[in-house]
């Protein structure tokens, strides 16, 4: 896969709309429906949320093997759970045969995303086994792609809550993400203007 | 779906990986990205989750899930049954070692204060850990926003440890600690700052 955007024209302004339950303090539908780019994230779900997260979705970003069959017309960021220190784990190769992908994740984005996560921290932070989340993953992509676009984001707390759809949601001690250190990471962007929260 | 390890009684990881369909039916194990077969010898395997994934209690539901099927032979589900054992003795070793207790080969000959005291000791060891973390990240930090979001975590983490060890230590017994471990160090957020 090229490593970068393919048929994809650069949107002026973009929102990350990710499914943490904080989403419901606020009706954005017609604020999100509006941005030139709506992204979604993972296992997202519109339907009876439309008023507090719009009804559009322009590209999903989601775990490769985990493409629901409701996304696979939609066009796609294809993101890898890759743990470079992890050599046992199988990652499976396949052809998706789908012609909407616009990125797939590398094993190069894997090192960058480590890099850029340290150089956005104020410490020097050394996590073994590191493996970020999909939301996190989803920024450092969507910044990468779309550098030339203004960049929103919604719904991210990295797990302090559950998910919209489901608050009981939450992947405890399992996962391993640092989810404290990406929280820190992306307030961070923010502050530098890198990024910015809806409102 | 589940990331599962399959795992042959001596240890040996035969399969890991993700996305795995189970026929009941047949009795077949696929790997759905790929739709080739799992090739397991049936009688003769370990069906468990990763510790480090969806552990112990998710192993066992599994577990349950295939022992319920009808289409299985006694046999097989006395294998299952072995299985079941084997992941027992298998997080029994790991708590052990987790707990750093000397001269005890399984949970049954460990007194409940001892579990109790040791994980005690375990939990103090994180919490020190974890505050020193963040301690430090606090003293290299000048965004107010996010030293308030380090000091709400702190708040947060004395709370929850605080809590787990008036509340919950109390009821660890050798009965019921391998159903618990794979929680019991889940007073968060010590997965974020460890």
């Amino acid at each position: 896969m090229a490593n970068s955007i393919k048929s994809f024209s650069i949107p002026a302004n973009i929102v990350i709309i990710a499914n943490s339950e904080n989403i419901l303090d606020k009706k954005f539908g017609d604020k999100i429906n509006n941005f030139d780019t709506v992204i979604r994230v993972g296992k997202y779900n519109i339907k009876g949320f439309e008023e507090y997260i719009g009804n559009r979705t322009d590209i999903v970003s989601t775990i490769y093997y985990n493409i629901r069959e409701c996304d696979k017309d939609k066009k796609l960021i294809l993101v890898n759970h890759y743990n470079l220190n992890d050599t046992t784990r199988i990652i499976p190769n396949i052809d998706l045969n789908l012609n909407n992908i616009i990125y797939t994740h590398t094993r190069d984005d894997d090192k960058e995303i480590t890099n850029f996560f340290k150089n956005n921290l104020t410490s020097n932070i050394e996590i073994p086994n590191c493996n970020f989340s999909l939301g996190f993953r989803t920024i450092f992509l969507v910044l990468k792609l779309f550098s030339a676009s203004k960049i929103y984001i919604h719904g991210f707390d990295f797990f302090k809550t559950g998910y919209y759809f489901n608050p009981n949601h939450n992947r405890n001690i399992g996962n391993k993400h640092p989810y404290l250190y990406e929280r820190l990471c992306v307030k961070k962007l923010i502050h530098s203007d890198k990024l910015y929260e809806l409102s | 779906m589940n990331f599962i390890e399959i795992i042959d009684e001596t240890g040996v990881i035969l399969y890991r990986g993700e996305n795995i369909k189970y026929d009941k039916e047949n009795y077949i194990f696929t790997d759905i990205l790929t739709n080739s077969e799992i090739n397991i010898p049936k009688t003769s395997v370990v069906y468990a989750n990763t510790i480090t994934h969806y552990g112990y209690e998710n192993t066992l539901s599994f577990l349950n899930r295939i022992k319920e099927d009808n289409s299985l032979s006694l046999s097989d589900k006395r294998e299952l049954f072995k299985s079941q054992n084997l992941i027992n003795d298998f997080y029994q070793k790991k708590i052990i070692k987790l707990l750093n207790i000397k001269n005890y080969k399984t949970l049954d000959n460990i007194p409940n204060e001892t579990l109790q005291l040791s994980f005690k000791a375990l939990v103090d060891v994180h919490f020190e850990k974890a505050l020193k973390s963040l301690t430090q990240l606090i003293e290299n930090e000048n965004d107010v926003d996010v030293i308030a979001e380090i000091n709400s975590t702190k708040d947060d983490l004395e709370n929850n440890v605080k809590d787990f060890i008036e509340n919950e230590i109390s009821t660890i017994t050798k009965d019921n600690i391998v159903q618990k471990w794979p929680t019991l160090l889940n007073p968060s957020p010590f997965q974020q700052i460890l």
